[in-house]
């Protein structure tokens, strides 16, 4: 099982070591929080003195955002990195990636890899019908034409959360391999981002960025878990990592240190 | 610019559409669904039974109904994704439906979008496919969509520049008008909205002592639908009156906020775009969309004489503030309330 850090910023670089072989660096939530080309050429410097390999994660997109991304993909263009990794979490990303014809493997994200990750169904997890407990526990990925439009796309890997009420995907027999992202697993994601209140309803326009100084855990009684309230994003946390990924197909774990925002 | 409602019931048309309909959306959950699936796992976005048609003889008499007064019928199969053992009875229910006459499919899933490509029925892209750049427009034309609808969090100027490409690729605009109140990007939210928690919630606990089972299988008869209405604002888990921890440093005005926004009543008002399309009024929407399937068909007309009579306005050819302000009229005049700040989105 490879194992595989990612961080958001360059600081928690300091979590890097010797176990990991690969380098995830990016954001899945936040166009406004995509690396600058200063901050992304540190990184490849990074992963070069590291003999390690580098995976360039990147959000779900507005014009500016594909506007941003097209120069930090010509950067990672000119810096020839071997063995990159895109994840995408937009197909718009997609459109952009084949236009610019980078030499790299592209990852389908947990926002296109469509899993329900809600901590609530655990409430009721034995007054649901077994079909439907089963259809929890998966995502879309083993569906023929699915696979078949990864496959025409060249996507080789999808990535999945861990989510509490356990993986019921199975990658043994399927033409792409898979990737679990642990502990925090995204539930939901705003562009109205609570930590930019600034009148009775968010607002889409300016950013302060206060998601990189503060952060909330939101409690209920009705929820089996904490909310872990980053920025734009809610969390959960799932420590427990199933046994049997390997014997599942998965080849990869991807460890977050911090909730990626 | 056309306006889209929602409908359930073939013997609402005719009141929807003297209101001012052009065109109508519904979904369906089957008792083959429930028993298999529940409305938790609904085959559309609303995961709750009681927005839904029950069967197809339903929806044939609706799309009849409809077609009578020569206004189309779309059918949303918008779940965020359909597992492979879900696909037998999901292409069989969508041939019924197209057999029932229903004239366009609302998509979301990039599988379903793949199985329908070749199928003889318009397709529409849903919102919660996240059509939120330029990029994204191209890449699903692929698929054949004749209509998008746009995402609800795109501000005025990125609205502008994506309805402008899709009218460019001869691909429809569309955007919602009214809505419920939603914080989270529909399509990339990933929370359950069928139920509340079981030890708190009026709905389960009085399944529970009704049956074994548990009636979220059988949840179509009235005591059920009822329960489910009085406990519909606490389904959603974007309205949890949550106590908020600080991780890291403190920080009390963002915490308040975030407490207020959490647990504040006026956010479960109704969401209203209408201000806004004095804005958008040279930039070719096709269609403004009503959510609210499981609101009454009273609300619903209300609704519908709202939106329709607020473009009846812009077509005045009136100032910005002019509209907002004759607007504002309008919908005190007819919800019999003021419009406030937290109405808009």
């Amino acid at each position: 099982m490879e194992k595989v850090l990612f961080v958001t910023k360059i600081k928690d670089l300091e979590y890097w070591n010797k176990e990991y072989t690969r380098l995830y660096y990016g954001m899945e939530f936040c166009e406004r929080l995509l690396p600058s080309k200063d901050e992304m050429e540190k990184v490849i410097e990074f992963v070069k003195q590291n003999n390690a390999k580098l995976t360039f994660v990147t959000p779900f997109v507005t014009d500016k955002g594909i506007e941003d991304l097209e120069g930090l993909f010509k950067l990672l263009k000119i810096k020839d990195n071997k063995d990159l990794e895109i994840v995408i979490n937009d197909y718009g990303t997609l459109v952009l990636l084949k236009k610019l014809n980078l030499d790299c493997e592209i990852i389908l994200g947990r926002l296109l890899t469509k899993q329900k990750r809600g901590p609530r169904i655990m409430n009721i997890k034995n007054n649901l019908p077994k079909p439907a407990w089963e259809h929890f526990r998966k995502s879309n990925v083993d569906v023929p034409s699915f696979l078949k439009f990864l496959e025409e796309n060249n996507i080789r890997r999808v990535e999945l959360d861990n989510v509490l009420q356990g993986i019921g995907d199975n990658f043994s027999n399927l033409s792409v391999k898979g990737s679990l992202y642990y502990p925090y697993a995204y539930i939901t994601v705003t562009r109205l981002c609570l930590l930019n209140l600034k009148g009775p309803t968010p607002k889409i326009d300016d950013c302060s960025k206060d998601c990189q100084r503060h952060s909330f855990l939101l409690e209920n009684k009705t929820m089996p878990v904490p909310i872990h309230l980053h920025g734009n994003t809610q969390f959960l946390k799932n420590e427990d990592l199933p046994n049997d990924l390997e014997e599942k197909g998965f080849d990869r774990i991807v460890y977050q240190p911090k909730a990626p925002i | 610019m056309k306006i889209l409602a929602p409908v359930i019931n073939h013997k609402d048309v005719k009141q929807l559409v003297d209101s001012g309909s052009d065109e109508f959306y519904c979904g369906i959950i089957t008792k083959k669904w429930m028993d298999d699936y529940s409305h938790m796992c609904s085959n559309n976005r609303l995961e709750h039974i009681y927005g839904n048609l029950k069967s197809f003889k339903d929806l044939k008499l609706l799309v009849e109904e409809s077609h009578s007064y020569s206004k189309p019928v779309f059918l949303t199969i918008n779940a965020p994704y359909y597992t492979k053992q879900q696909y037998n009875t999901l292409m069989d229910e969508i041939n019924q439906s197209i057999n029932a006459g229903v004239d366009a499919l609302i998509i979301n899933d990039i599988n379903l979008l793949t199985e329908l490509k070749d199928f003889k029925i318009e397709l529409h892209l849903s919102a919660l496919s996240n059509c939120f750049n330029k990029n994204s427009i191209g890449f699903f034309k692929e698929f054949g969509v004749k209509r998008i609808v746009l995402p609800e969090h795109l501000s005025i100027s990125e609205i502008k520049v994506l309805s402008k490409e899709l009218n460019k690729n001869n691909i429809k605009p569309e955007l919602f008008i009214l809505k419920a109140f939603c914080q989270n990007i529909d399509g990339l939210c990933t929370f359950h909205h069928g139920l509340n928690d079981k030890k708190n919630n009026i709905l389960i606990e009085k399944l529970k002592q009704k049956s074994k089972e548990v009636l979220i299988r059988n949840s179509d008869n009235l005591i059920v639908n009822n329960l489910i209405k009085m406990n519909s604002s606490k389904m959603s888990p974007c309205l949890i009156d949550y106590k908020i921890k600080s991780s890291e440093k403190e920080n009390s005005v963002l915490k308040n906020n975030i407490k207020e926004h959490f647990s504040s009543k006026e956010r479960l008002m109704f969401k209203c775009a209408v201000c806004s399309l004095s804005e958008l009024k040279d930039s070719d929407i096709h269609s403004v969309k009503i959510a609210g399937r499981s609101e009454s068909p009273s609300k619903k007309s209300k609704d519908i004489q709202f939106v329709k009579e607020s473009i009846n306005i812009l077509n005045k050819d009136i100032e910005k503030n002019k509209f907002v302000s004759e607007t504002k009229n309008l919908f005190s005049e007819i919800y019999k309330k003021k419009c406030s700040k937290f109405n808009c989105f």
